[in-house]
């Protein structure tokens, strides 16, 4: 028998939540805890090779199938709403690689909220010493959508060199705060659209409608929409600020709904406030969860 | 001794929405733990039963921060759960027997390492919790096996031990041995008890197997609709509901009927058994009685099982 300390005695109890450790400290440890239940995630996946391979594949498939559609319309019409057919790649391309980055790291995880729910599991990260969200981010985190965003980097690409920018530090920086914002702006309303599985279950398919559907609007000019589905996509599907908006200043081109040029230099900020509101809509669920229960 | 967990007046009500008519929706509220009270001082094996929604569950995740109470206090281990969830899940161990922790495709060992790092428990003392728990649970010919492959006895070993990993004070059960072959049942119980005798860790669990309460619990408390109705050691509560014994009797020639006080439940050729009242007779009475009729070969008696005891108070006759 080995020597063992008695309860409570060990350092993991009290030396390791210690008031003292600031919240950097907490983020690091965070970020420790996140990287080892991807890793668990990707060795599990990979325990089943050929299905990890043909998931990875036909997810960059399927993405790569969607700009068909674009390209087609692109044929026959020549331009949308006086956008080429490089600016629409671009808007493609770039709206995309924001949305897939996102759907890697938030939503293919969060989405699973749903049936953790559902099957009463959930409650294992109320149990442990971690935020929830992090170990369901990292536990399931979906590799495979990884194949998804990879796939949608030449589009962006390409589209940025056959366009005619004028390319300068501030540009490039400009482009990566698109890149960026457009990923917090998916990934708020990946939260915020899971959360409603702790109301009511069996909702998925209308988070898909937000998600998915929202990243295929994001896929046209906001100008070239029904008139009456326009405000939407600064409200409730803010997909707008995403490429849309932002676009105007790499295109250097006067706005044709009027929207004037500040706005799309500060649209790569709207991801901040609404990941402040994915966060409190989160923290909201949580409590509906634990007074509720399964 | 000090208070491990301090429950007062708890209580935990739910919304059920319920459908009236094609659109009309109603609100029906269930009241699932309904002013729940208790003490556990640290190092006590509680046991709780009770029959199926009787609010066992509901309390413990209650006690551990997954739920929010909806009235009354609870202190765990000096803290209150909602409140400090986060680090009083460093000092508890929570086994939710239906569901499992432990990653489903990896190695059970990798569940162990996995924990560590949620815990944030050293590397030399994690070592040392392994040797002990690898010994205490039998898993070293688990440790390489995906979990998936484990067999449910195997398994349910290795989510006791992962809920030890960072050696928490307090442990909640709830309902480990369910659906385990007897083997499989002893291995738990005697990896529980030697958990509370060398470490005193206190112990709470929930079972509807009521030999894991005889071979484990010194304290039983029973919850029925929400409430505590018993609480007390398990011997005890024995004495006090069983009403009756039973008198197995080898005659020369069986009885037509039975004497005065004994009542005949059953015959087999010349063995007969008389069943009494032990509050109002004793088995010496009840022998005589029987032996002026007819001669007595051998004797024993029986007394009521635990689980005749509890059916009684589930079906309110106890």
């Amino acid at each position: 028998m080995v020597e063992v300390p008695p309860a409570g005695s060990g350092t993991g109890n009290a030396a390791c939540f210690d008031a003292s450790v600031g919240l950097s400290g907490r983020l690091g440890r965070a970020a420790d805890a996140y990287r080892h239940l991807v890793g668990a995630r990707m060795r599990a996946d990979l325990s089943y090779r050929t299905s990890f391979i043909l998931r990875l594949a036909s997810g960059a498939a399927m993405v790569c199938a969607d700009y068909i559609a674009i390209w087609a319309l692109m044929a026959t019409a020549g331009s949308i709403a006086g956008w080429t057919i490089w600016q629409v790649t671009f808007l493609f391309g770039v709206s995309n690689v924001s949305f897939r980055l996102a759907d890697a790291f938030v939503g293919g995880s969060i989405e699973r909220v749903a049936q953790h729910v559902q099957a009463g599991t959930f409650d294992k990260f109320l149990t442990r010493p971690l935020s929830p969200l992090v170990q369901i981010l990292g536990e399931e985190f979906a590799v495979r959508r990884v194949g998804q965003f990879v796939a949608m980097v030449p589009f962006a690409a390409v589209a940025l060199v056959q366009l005619d920018i004028a390319w300068s530090p501030v540009t490039a920086a400009f482009v990566a705060a698109v890149v960026v914002g457009g990923a917090l702006v998916s990934a708020s309303i990946f939260v915020i659209t899971a959360c409603v599985a702790f109301w009511s279950p069996r909702t998925e398919e209308v988070a898909n409608a937000f998600t998915y559907g929202g990243s295929t609007i994001a896929e046209y000019p906001v100008h070239a929409l029904a008139s009456w589905m326009r405000p939407l996509t600064f409200t409730l599907v803010p997909v707008a600020y995403m490429v849309y908006l932002p676009a105007f200043v790499l295109f250097d081109a006067p706005n044709p709904m009027g929207i004037p040029r500040w706005a799309s230099y500060a649209a790569p900020a709207a991801g901040l406030p609404l990941c402040l509101l994915a966060a409190v809509v989160w923290r909201f669920a949580l409590r509906r969860y634990r007074s509720t229960g399964s | 001794m000090s208070a491990a967990i301090e429950v007062d007046e708890l209580t935990k009500s739910f919304v059920r929405r319920t459908r009236q008519g094609r659109w009309r929706r109603g609100r029906e509220t269930v009241q699932a733990v309904e002013g729940v009270s208790f003490t556990v001082q640290a190092g006590e094996m509680v046991g709780f039963i009770g029959p199926n929604g009787a609010g066992k569950s509901t309390t413990i995740k209650m006690l551990t921060g997954v739920l929010a109470p909806s009235s009354g206090s609870a202190r765990v281990l000096g803290k209150v759960p909602l409140d400090e969830r986060t680090r009083l899940a460093r000092q508890l161990g929570v086994v939710f027997g239906q569901r499992s922790q432990l990653w489903w495709d990896l190695p059970l060992a990798e569940s162990f390492t996995l924990l560590r790092h949620l815990y944030r428990v050293p590397i030399a003392e994690h070592r040392a919790t392994m040797t002990w728990l690898s010994d205490l649970f039998d898993l070293g010919p688990l440790l390489d096996a995906p979990v998936r492959s484990l067999s449910l006895g195997q398994r349910m070993r290795g989510e006791i031990a992962a809920a030890l990993a960072h050696r928490p004070e307090l442990l909640f059960l709830d309902e480990p041995t369910i659906g385990l072959d007897v083997v499989s049942k002893h291995a738990v119980r005697d990896a529980l008890t030697l958990l509370n005798e060398e470490r005193g860790t206190t112990v709470v669990l929930t079972t509807h197997d009521l030999a894991d309460i005889e071979h484990l619990c010194e304290r039983v408390v029973i919850i029925d609709h929400g409430r505590v109705i018993e609480d007390g050691p398990l011997v005890a509560l024995v004495d006090r509901l069983a009403g009756t014994r039973t008198l197995v009797v080898e005659l020369d020639h069986p009885l037509a009927a039975a004497p005065d006080g004994l009542r005949l439940t059953k015959s087999a050729g010349t063995r007969q058994w008389f069943e009494f009242d032990r509050t109002r007779t004793t088995a010496t009475e009840a022998l005589a009685a029987i032996s002026q009729r007819a001669e007595v070969r051998d004797i024993a008696t029986e007394e009521p099982g635990i689980e005749d005891i509890v059916r009684r108070i589930y079906t309110g006759e106890g």
